[in-house]
């Protein structure tokens, strides 16, 4: 799925955002959203007493509508994910910084 | 990464269009040909011939989309290639991951339906054909692509052979009245039939998958994929339409071996059986490819690191990526037993794995002029974004949704368990991701990077330019 800079040159992209980037969260989360849309209507036409048309509908669209919500899940957890390990480098740096200061 | 004398690790073999002809047209005229009409005439009614030429809409747009990626970015393993650059690594990392279950259960149905078919001729045990048939396959395509082309034009030849004894004499002894009524059971059965016949359509996607090894790939891939769908869909017409008219459609749906029947109708004996042995041609050409295909895809991933490297190396004299080819031809001769018995489940999985390849192929299509605008300008066919290559993609996502949706609600467990494999990719793929440690990031952005080669292809146009400006 094309996001703004980084599908335009990869080479561009900072060391943070390729570990992100290659954790492929929203493509991960969709596809577990797409299994869930597909077991709840079979689990609920086992167990509850639903009309069969209402079972074959759920099996049609149910992944459609799982895997879109696992992909902005993922999505959502993918940019927390940058920004805390990038709040992380930045403390990291300074404190480094601080030591070498000391040691000069 | 420049291609040079005795590089092994890029294909340095290649072949011509009569080569790639008989690879994309054999492939297609595939053994259902042989085994899908009757039952569904017997469905459908005479109005099967209607079912053959809807078939071959989607099929052509399939080949449309697929014929303009092929010509702008031709490289080994096309399918995984354009996914994991022009969408995300993930999907495209899932066409070598699923292919291993494509691959040894294809070859292995082959397997089985060739030592049947000669049962039928020649009374002699099932082992020893299955055995001899797979060791054949693995030999021919350990020797290199041009082997391959070589044995697939000699099969291709014959198998149109059987055609034409089957469908030349046949028009002169087609009778109009068996073509009325067309639809005796309603339009309802139709849909199915179409979706049947359309499937033998979807190995065209073969064609990008050996762009490393095709002579001047830019216009030979959609050359041979446009003239091929058309020929492809010639041959299916002119098949059913002689079938239909020559026995009613209700004993077609009756009769096994209806091609045979049918043809004992105008012909004698010794041409009948000619007929009959096209189906053994027809098996041959389509797994001879099966696993030249599968093999491209593998060594490809591989080489970017989400594979074992080990399957990317190239054998120094014949040119083979020999360890993908040992990986996806050797297990078939262990899992006769245990995959024997789950035929149609597999073969869902199959057509529902390939239904998401085709689905994600099409979105990777309408990202191609944004992504590689200098491999989209150079192209030899080029669809305008906003006119034929919106059309395409489109269409392209349209029909593989429509058809995955319909055959999910028929067989939901078959979509289960390719959810559930893809689920097992994921964790794979994120176990590669956390081995790599701190080289995550050069990973990463191999995978979403053309090699050097690949890159410069859009100016040279050929690989052999790019071959002769190294040297």
């Amino acid at each position: 799925m094309p996001v703004g800079r980084f599908r335009k040159n990869p080479r561009e992209l900072d060391e943070v955002e390729r570990r992100v980037f290659a954790a492929q969260y929203p493509e991960g989360s969709l596809l577990f959203g797409m299994g869930a849309g597909l077991v709840a209507p079979m689990a609920a036409g086992a167990f509850l007493e639903l009309p069969s048309v209402v079972g074959t509908l759920g099996t049609g669209v149910g992944p459609l509508f799982g895997g879109v919500f696992g992909y902005l899940l993922g999505h959502v957890y993918r940019q927390m994910r940058i920004e805390s390990l990038r709040e992380e480098s930045e403390k990291k740096v300074p404190e480094n910084t601080s030591v070498a200061v000391e040691k000069d | 990464m420049r291609i040079a004398d005795g590089d092994t690790t890029v294909l340095t073999k290649r072949v011509g269009i009569a080569g790639v002809m008989a690879l994309v047209v054999g492939n297609a005229v595939s053994i259902p040909i042989f085994v899908l009409p009757a039952p569904l005439a017997g469905s459908v009614g005479p109005g099967i011939v209607v079912a053959v030429v809807l078939a071959a809409v989607p099929a052509f747009l399939s080949v449309l989309y697929n014929a303009q990626l092929g010509s702008a970015m031709p490289v080994a393993g096309g399918l995984y290639v354009y996914i994991s650059r022009l969408i995300a690594p993930f999907w495209g990392f899932l066409v070598p991951f699923s292919l291993p279950i494509v691959t040894w259960a294809t070859l292995l149905f082959a397997a089985i339906g060739f030592a049947e078919y000669v049962r039928f001729f020649v009374e002699v045990p099932v082992a020893p054909l299955i055995y001899g048939f797979l060791t054949f396959v693995l030999l021919v395509n350990l020797l290199g692509i041009k082997t391959v082309a070589r044995a697939q034009i000699l099969f291709v030849v014959m198998l149109f052979a059987s055609l034409g004894v089957f469908v030349v004499p046949g028009i002169f002894a087609v009778e109009a009245a068996k073509y009325t009524p067309a639809f005796p059971n309603g339009l309802s059965p139709l849909g199915l039939a179409v979706v049947a016949l359309y499937y033998p359509y979807l190995g065209f996607g073969l064609l990008t998958e050996l762009g490393e090894e095709i002579e001047n790939p830019g216009k030979t891939i959609p050359l041979a994929l446009i003239s091929g769908v058309v020929v492809v869909a010639l041959v299916y017409l002119l098949f059913v339409s002689v079938l239909v008219g020559v026995m009613p459609w209700r004993q077609l749906g009756e009769t096994e071996a209806a091609v045979a029947v049918a043809s004992q109708q105008f012909l004698p004996w010794w041409g009948s059986a000619f007929v009959a042995s096209g189906a053994f041609f027809a098996v041959l050409t389509t797994v001879n490819t099966t696993l030249l295909v599968s093999s491209r895809t593998v060594m490809r991933a591989a080489r970017d690191g989400i594979l074992p490297e080990r399957l990317s190396e190239v054998h120094p004299r014949f040119g083979t990526p020999y360890a993908s080819v040992l990986l996806l031809g050797v297990p078939p001769f262990f899992l006769a037993v245990f995959i024997r018995t789950e035929v149609v489940g597999l073969s869902v999985f199959i057509a529902l794995a390939t239904l998401t390849a085709m689905f994600f192929s099409a979105i990777a299509l309408w990202n191609l002029p944004v992504e590689f605008p200098e491999h989209y300008e150079n192209a030899t066919l080029r669809l305008r974004r906003y006119r034929g290559l919106l059309f395409a993609v489109v269409a392209g996502m349209l029909v593989s949704a429509a058809i995955w949706v319909v055959t999910l609600i028929q067989l939901p467990l078959a979509g289960l368990f390719l959810v559930g494999w893809f689920g097992l990719g994921y964790a794979y793929y994120r176990y590669k991701i956390q081995k790599a440690g701190d080289s995550v990031g050069e990973l990463y952005v191999r995978m979403v990077t053309l090699d050097e080669h690949e890159e410069a292809f859009a100016e040279e146009q050929t690989y052999e330019d790019v071959r002769e400006k190294t040297e």
